[in-house]
């Protein structure tokens, strides 16, 4: 293989020097970086001597690495179905560094996104909600009765996490580094899905949030809650075979259900106040009625990354920029 | 009928029942007052269902006031899908 711009660095956390990256930034962001400043592969120093990295996009050649280690550059549009390729058998330079094939703990994952995040002042700051407001843009915001029904996703909430960077995919990792965080205090818990695509979806597609009682968002059973470890599993395998474990970062801004309710109430009062006073119109007030009727698009609004359900022993993710992702196929 | 749905499918349904388009489909007026008290009115019903889907692994588990709402709820979703 020929690279016609490579960098060349002592180790990966040199390279990452040498593209005024912080130390904190993963092998991930290292790679976007290097790829946006054109440069067709990386080299550095490892355990196994001098490794070398094809970027995809800058070479033609045979790409020799896991295709999980490959963010795409564009997340499939909502009529695409986000596929995969098989992972490799034999684990490359980024699983040894991630530790992916080996059960290597990955101590570099970040606590906070990589990207920086929107924070609304008010949920009518929100570009989502204004062009919605306006007409601009147009969303379905209630579902149809048959539960297998197409029109599932909240399209809203999916431009509002878009909007702060909260639809950023999550960090990948493995067994040993999914475990090594849930003594760092992120906050473990099972999501069950019924095909795999699903999964993968979450992991490398474009958002979908889909409908539940205490919001719309990614619902995962908690593994520190009611259910215990064992139990959260089976709980969260009730809604579908294939299960995928996540971790909440102890960075996530989250909020307990009965909170967010009070939290509404007084918000949807002042509303009811500015109608009153017509500082807002009334079919503005119309609108933001039916935007924050969904507990999932009025968290968001306030900048939280979860809903907590202690007392069923979910959590409702809202910001998948904050989350950990360790795939089991078929286990459950 | 709900009454033949497994917990994860009546949890399923009732996550689309509680945000039907009954809680914000309101009579067609200019009354500001009006608009509010219903709102309102649809605020209190709705504390009143989840409190009672809080706790019921089925439709039958409801009691007969939140079963009400929930039937009304449910007739105002949009169909089919």
């Amino acid at each position: 293989m020929k690279f016609k711009n490579l960098l060349t660095a002592d180790n990966w956390a040199v390279a990452k020097q040498k593209l005024g990256l912080p130390m904190t930034t993963d092998m991930r962001g290292l790679i976007a970086k290097a790829r946006e400043r054109g440069y067709d592969g990386l080299s550095f120093k490892t355990n196994h001597g001098q490794e070398y990295i094809a970027l995809p996009g800058h070479t033609s050649e045979p790409i020799p690495h896991p295709p999980e280690q490959q963010q795409p550059s564009q997340t499939p549009s909502p009529t695409e179905t986000p596929t995969l390729s098989a992972p490799s058998k034999k684990p490359g330079l980024l699983s040894r560094l991630l530790g992916n094939a080996h059960g290597k703990i990955d101590t570099n994952v970040p606590v906070e996104p990589t990207t920086p995040q929107k924070q609304f002042e008010s949920p009518l700051h929100s570009d989502a909600v204004k062009d919605f407001l306006s007409g601009k843009a147009k969303h379905t915001l209630h579902q149809g009765t048959n539960s297998s029904s197409k029109v599932g996703d909240d399209t809203l909430l999916s431009a509002i996490q878009k909007e702060t960077n909260r639809d950023a995919l999550p960090q990948y990792v493995n067994d040993a580094t999914m475990n090594h965080l849930a003594k760092r205090g992120w906050r473990v818990g099972y999501r069950g899905v019924t095909d795999p695509k699903h999964a993968e979806q979450f992991a490398k597609g474009r958002i979908y949030n889909g409908s539940g009682l205490y919001g719309n968002g990614t619902y995962i059973t908690s593994a520190g809650g009611k259910f215990g470890h064992s139990g959260a599993k089976r709980e969260a395998s009730t809604y579908g075979k294939e299960i995928m474990t996540l971790a909440l970062s102890p960075k996530a801004k989250i909020i307990e259900t009965g909170e967010l309710t009070k939290l509404k109430t007084k918000f949807l009062k002042e509303l009811d106040q500015n109608l009153r006073n017509r500082k807002i119109s009334l079919n503005d007030y119309d609108r933001m009625v039916e935007v924050c009727a969904n507990d999932g698009r009025f968290a968001a609004l306030h900048n939280f990354d979860a809903i907590d359900v202690p007392h069923r022993g979910y959590m409702v993710v809202l910001n998948r920029a904050m989350v950990a992702l360790q795939h089991e196929e078929g286990k459950s | 009928m709900t009454t033949k749905l497994t917990p994860a499918e009546f949890s399923r349904e009732a996550g689309r029942v509680i945000h039907s388009p009954y809680w914000t489909t309101r009579p067609k007026t200019d009354d500001v007052e009006v608009v509010i008290a219903f709102r309102q009115q649809r605020e209190r019903e709705m504390a009143t269902l989840k409190a009672a889907l809080n706790t019921a692994a089925s439709y039958d588990d409801l009691p007969p006031a939140a079963k009400a709402i929930y039937n009304k709820a449910k007739a105002a979703m949009p169909k089919g899908g």
